[in-house]
C-alpha cells in the first residue's frame, strides 16, 4: 500500500471513530443533564421519557 | 450469535465463586486492573501526545513508540486477566449492561486500531513530526495527528465506560 | 484531639447544601469520580515513564533529564485536575471520607510519595547529572524511582479500597481501629 493510500484509509478510519464516539458521548452528556434537571425541578422533565 | 452462554459459563465457574467469596483478593485484583489501565493509557498518551507535537517535540518518535510497546502489551495482559476475574463476579449483570458492551466494543476497536492503523501511520510520520531523519514514504502530518486524536478518544472511551459500569 | 478537629471540619462541610447535592446527583458525582480516575492515567502515566527511565528499564536511549524536564508539565496538569476532582469527591462525602481508614492511609502514602519526589529532585539537582545519558542511573536514583512507584501503587490501591465498608465506623472493630479511622462517636462510647 502506498503512503498516500494508507494515509487516506487511516484518515477515514480516524474520522469515523471520532464521530462515532462523539455521538455516543454526546448522548451520555445529554442524559446527565436530564437527570440533573430531574433532580432539581419539581416537575417531571420531558427528556426523562427518552432516557 | 448468542453469546450469553459465555456469561452463564463464567457465572457458574470456580473463578466466579472465588471472586464472590474473597473480598480482599477481589479488591487487590481491582487495583491491578486500575494500575494496568494507568500503564496502558500512560504509554498510549505519551505516544499520541508526542505525535501531536505536544510533548517531547524534536525527540525521535521512533524511540518513544518502540519503548512504549513492551509496556503496552504487559498492561493489556494485566487488564484482560484482571478484567475477566472481576467480570466473573457479576457476569450475568454485565451481559445486559450497555456500558460494559460499549467498553468491550472500544477495547476491541482500540486493540485493532493500535496494532494496524496507528502502528503503520506512526512509523511513516513525516520528518516535521517524527524527527527521525528523512522519510521516503511519509504520510501527511495531519493524518498522523488525526490518528493520534482518534486513538486517544477510543481509549478514553474504554476507560470512561469502565468507570461507568460501577455506577449503572 | 486531631480526630475531633477533623470530624468537626467534616461535619461543617457536610452542612452545605451543595455537598449533599453533589453526592445525591448520581451522574454528576460519577463524572467527577470518572475525571479523578481518568486523570490518574495522565499524572501517574507520565510519572511511570519518568520512573521507568530512572530505574533504567525503559527509554534508555533518551537522557533522563529530557524526560524529567519535558514531561513535568503534562504530569502537573494531571496532578492539579486530580487534586481538584479529589477535593470535590471529599466535599461530596466529607464525614465518611474523614472516617475512612483507607483515605487516611492514602493521604499518608501521598505525603511519603511527595517527600520521596522532593528527595529525588534534590538528588538530581545536586548531582552533576553525569549519569544523564547512562542507560542505568546510579543506585540511589533507582531506589528513589522504585520507592516512588511502590508508594503510588499503594496510593491507588488504598483509594480503590475506600469504596469498601469493611472498617467503617458502624462496624464492630477493636478500639485501635476506631481511633485510627477517627470514629469520634464510637470512641466516646468506649469511655
Amino acid at each position: 500500500m502506498t503512503a498516500n493510500t494508507l494515509g487516506k484509509v487511516a484518515a477515514v478510519c480516524s474520522i469515523v471513530i471520532i464521530i462515532g464516539w462523539g455521538i455516543y458521548w454526546g448522548v451520555q452528556v445529554q442524559d446527565t443533564m436530564c437527570l440533573l434537571e430531574a433532580s432539581t425541578s419539581v416537575d417531571f422533565p420531558e427528556c426523562m421519557e427518552n432516557l | 450469535m448468542d453469546i450469553v452462554f459465555i456469561f452463564e459459563w463464567l457465572d457458574a465457574s470456580w473463578l466466579s465463586d472465588l471472586a464472590r467469596t474473597s473480598a480482599g483478593l477481589f479488591s487487590m485484583v481491582q487495583a491491578v486492573h486500575i494500575l494496568s489501565m494507568i500503564m496502558l493509557c500512560g504509554m498510549l498518551i505519551l505516544g499520541d501526545l508526542r505525535m501531536l507535537n505536544v510533548v517531547l517535540t524534536g525527540v525521535p518518535s521512533d524511540i518513544i513508540i518502540a519503548n512504549t510497546k513492551k509496556w503496552i502489551y504487559i498492561a493489556l495482559a494485566g487488564i484482560i486477566l484482571s478484567g475477566i476475574y472481576e467480570a466473573s463476579a457479576i457476569a450475568m449483570k454485565l451481559a445486559t449492561n450497555s456500558f460494559f458492551w460499549a467498553k468491550m466494543a472500544g477495547l476491541s476497536m482500540g486493540i485493532v486500531f493500535m496494532l494496524s492503523v496507528r502502528s503503520a501511520i506512526y512509523s511513516r510520520a513525516p520528518e516535521v513530526i517524527g524527527s527521525n531523519g528523512p522519510q521516503s514514504d511519509a504520510v501527511g502530518a495531519w493524518v498522523v495527528k488525526l490518528v493520534a486524536l482518534a486513538n486517544l478518544f477510543i481509549w478514553f472511551s474504554v476507560a470512561a465506560n469502565g468507570r461507568w459500569i460501577g455506577f449503572s | 484531639m486531631l480526630n475531633e478537629l477533623l470530624f468537626k471540619f467534616a461535619t461543617w462541610l457536610d452542612g452545605f447544601q451543595s455537598s449533599t447535592d453533589l453526592h445525591e446527583a448520581l451522574y454528576a458525582y460519577g463524572w467527577v469520580e470518572g475525571t479523578h480516575v481518568l486523570t490518574l492515567t495522565l499524572f501517574l502515566g507520565m510519572l511511570l515513564v519518568i520512573d521507568l527511565r530512572l530505574l533504567g528499564v525503559a527509554f534508555k536511549e533518551l537522557p533522563a533529564s529530557t524526560l524529567i524536564e519535558r514531561l513535568d508539565k503534562p504530569m502537573m496538569i494531571g496532578f492539579i485536575v486530580m487534586l481538584i476532582s479529589g477535593a470535590l469527591l471529599f466535599y461530596a462525602i466529607p464525614v465518611r471520607s474523614t472516617q475512612s481508614i483507607w483515605f487516611r492511609i492514602k493521604v499518608v502514602f501521598i505525603i511519603f510519595a511527595g517527600i520521596n519526589a522532593l528527595l529525588i529532585r534534590n538528588m538530581t539537582r545536586s548531582s552533576d547529572m553525569s549519569w544523564d545519558n547512562d542507560p542505568v542511573p546510579p543506585k540511589r536514583i533507582r531506589v528513589g524511582a522504585a520507592l516512588s512507584l511502590g508508594l503510588w501503587v499503594l496510593v491507588v490501591a488504598s483509594g480503590r479500597n475506600m469504596a469498601y465498608d469493611w472498617w467503617d465506623c458502624h462496624k464492630e472493630m477493636p478500639h485501635f481501629m476506631y481511633w485510627a479511622a477517627g470514629c469520634v462517636n464510637e470512641l466516646a462510647a468506649f469511655e
